[in-house]
């Protein structure tokens, strides 16, 4: 082992240097903290340097959880195949019954569009889709957010719904050049204003970061049951109107608490839904002309 | 104060050896960060593992603060912490504060970890791994004003703990490849 050389200007450098490595992660953790603080009071650009970020990693992502992607698939494949001949009674059946509303839901619309052609109704501003696939869902336990390599680029904006095959799971938050940010609707930071579908009654359905989310500023004796599916109300205009979001699953006295339709925990395709809405409607000054 | 932090039985030398040295140990933080990171950000929706993720760069700050120091030096933390800030959408600096403090923490009882037994030092990682996902709790809480469930962080910690020991035999392949066969 050799031993520390004892020449005289090594004496009077080491402790200099060794104040300087002593102190370094004291100076780095306020650093940190510092941080932490100026983004509390917002002055720190996160959402740029974050769009940076997510940029550049979005695409190598991408690139490097395809094999992962394809060989889960091909497990699914495998684990799927047995219970093959089940899903295929059960599927016929339900075929069966879909038809039956396939019939219905025709003669529904043809009667909607004929009544609203009475009515002179404005249409809905039409719905641009852009489906991408999830290349990563950082954050962990405290943030509920996902990463889409779809930006700018592709036509999706900051404040987007998102959706799966079942029902909205969020709304973009960050939109780079090509890659974008989702947070769910479980989210401790998500809001989103819904409408109960049978009563209409209105509320904001709140994320917790748990499993279930919770509809906030119910009015009084809103008689809400188990069961009732939520939807967007579309208010604000940011989100388009009676995209489902949920189903009610517990009516107590201080919290009503909704289940989301879709699994966000195992998303691996989501569509951003563009809406071009009316600058007005979002700011509510309305310019007569 | 001890000089035992800092001391590196290192070829360094020459000029040339303290060259190679630097750039062999660089390109062993940069390699590591960049293969951390795609763990860190990868996809395990699919296996239903988003919301326990464990902390895979707290494992390489443990373990480098306990056998080699200077190969993972607080910047090096610091840098792979506020990365990982960017990346995921919580406060920026949270991670990187975690990571400071936990390897901080880990190099000031180095005299006492680098004796042990694996089995020991992988129960103390277990105590860095609960005070660090603490620490993360306590901050982003404030951070939010609000309490965040602690149900998933409790079991993120315990993941992060049962990680170790395979990151620990990555990270003694990265030693050696780097460092030659005296890990």
């Amino acid at each position: 082992m050799p031993l520390r050389r004892t020449s005289k200007t090594d004496i009077h450098a080491v402790p200099l240097k060794m104040i300087g490595a002593r102190a370094t992660p004291f100076v780095l953790a306020l650093l940190a903290l510092a941080m932490v603080a100026f983004h509390r009071i917002g002055v720190m650009p996160a959402e740029q340097l974050r769009i940076a970020v997510t940029d550049v990693v979005a695409p190598v992502l991408e690139t490097t959880s395809q094999p992962f992607v394809t060989l889960t698939e091909s497990f699914e494949g495998v684990r799927t195949l047995r219970a093959l001949k089940a899903e295929n009674i059960r599927l016929k059946e339900e075929n069966a019954r879909l038809a039956q509303w396939y019939e219905a839901a025709l003669k529904f619309q043809s009667e909607n569009q004929s009544l609203r052609g009475l009515l002179n109704v404005k249409a809905d501003p039409a719905l641009a889709y852009v489906t991408a696939r999830v290349v990563s869902d950082p954050g962990g336990a405290f943030v509920k957010s996902l990463l889409l390599p779809a930006g700018m680029n592709d036509d999706v904006t900051k404040g987007s719904a998102v959706l799966s095959g079942r029902g909205l799971v969020g709304r973009i938050t960050e939109a780079g050049k090509s890659s974008s940010r989702v947070l769910l609707v479980t989210d401790l930071n998500s809001r989103i204003p819904v409408v109960i579908q049978n009563t209409r009654t209105r509320a904001i359905l709140a994320g917790r970061n748990k499993e279930l989310m919770r509809l906030e500023r119910l009015p009084v004796d809103s008689g809400l049951v188990v069961g009732s599916r939520v939807v967007t109300s579309g208010d604000g205009g940011l989100l388009p109107a009676d995209i489902p979001v949920g189903t009610i699953v517990s009516v107590e006295q201080d919290s009503v608490l909704v289940r989301p339709l879709s699994d966000l925990s195992s998303l691996s395709y989501v569509q951003v839904v563009n809406m071009d809405a009316d600058e007005s409607l979002i700011s509510g000054h309305i310019n007569t002309p | 104060m001890s000089s035992f932090d800092d001391r590196e039985y290192d070829q360094s030398d020459t000029a040339q050896g303290s060259i190679i040295s630097f750039l062999s140990r660089t390109g062993l933080i940069l390699l590591q960060a960049v293969c951390l990171l795609l763990l860190s950000a990868f996809p395990f929706q699919i296996w239903n593992l988003a919301e326990v993720r464990p902390a895979f760069f707290l494992a390489a700050a443990f373990y480098w603060a306990v056998f080699r120091p200077r190969a993972f030096p607080p910047l090096a933390a610091f840098l792979c912490g506020l990365t990982l800030d960017l990346l995921y959408a919580g406060p920026i600096g949270l991670h990187a504060l975690t990571l400071v403090v936990a390897q901080g923490l880990v190099r000031s009882q180095r005299r006492f970890l680098i004796g042990q037994s694996f089995v020991v030092l992988w129960m103390c990682f277990f105590l860095v791994a609960g005070g660090a996902f603490f620490l993360q709790w306590g901050v982003h809480s404030l951070f939010l004003l609000e309490t965040i469930p602690p149900r998933p962080l409790v079991i993120s910690a315990v993941l992060t703990g049962f990680v170790f020991p395979p990151l620990s035999w990555a990270f003694y392949g990265f030693s050696r490849l780097f460092y030659g066969p005296r890990g």
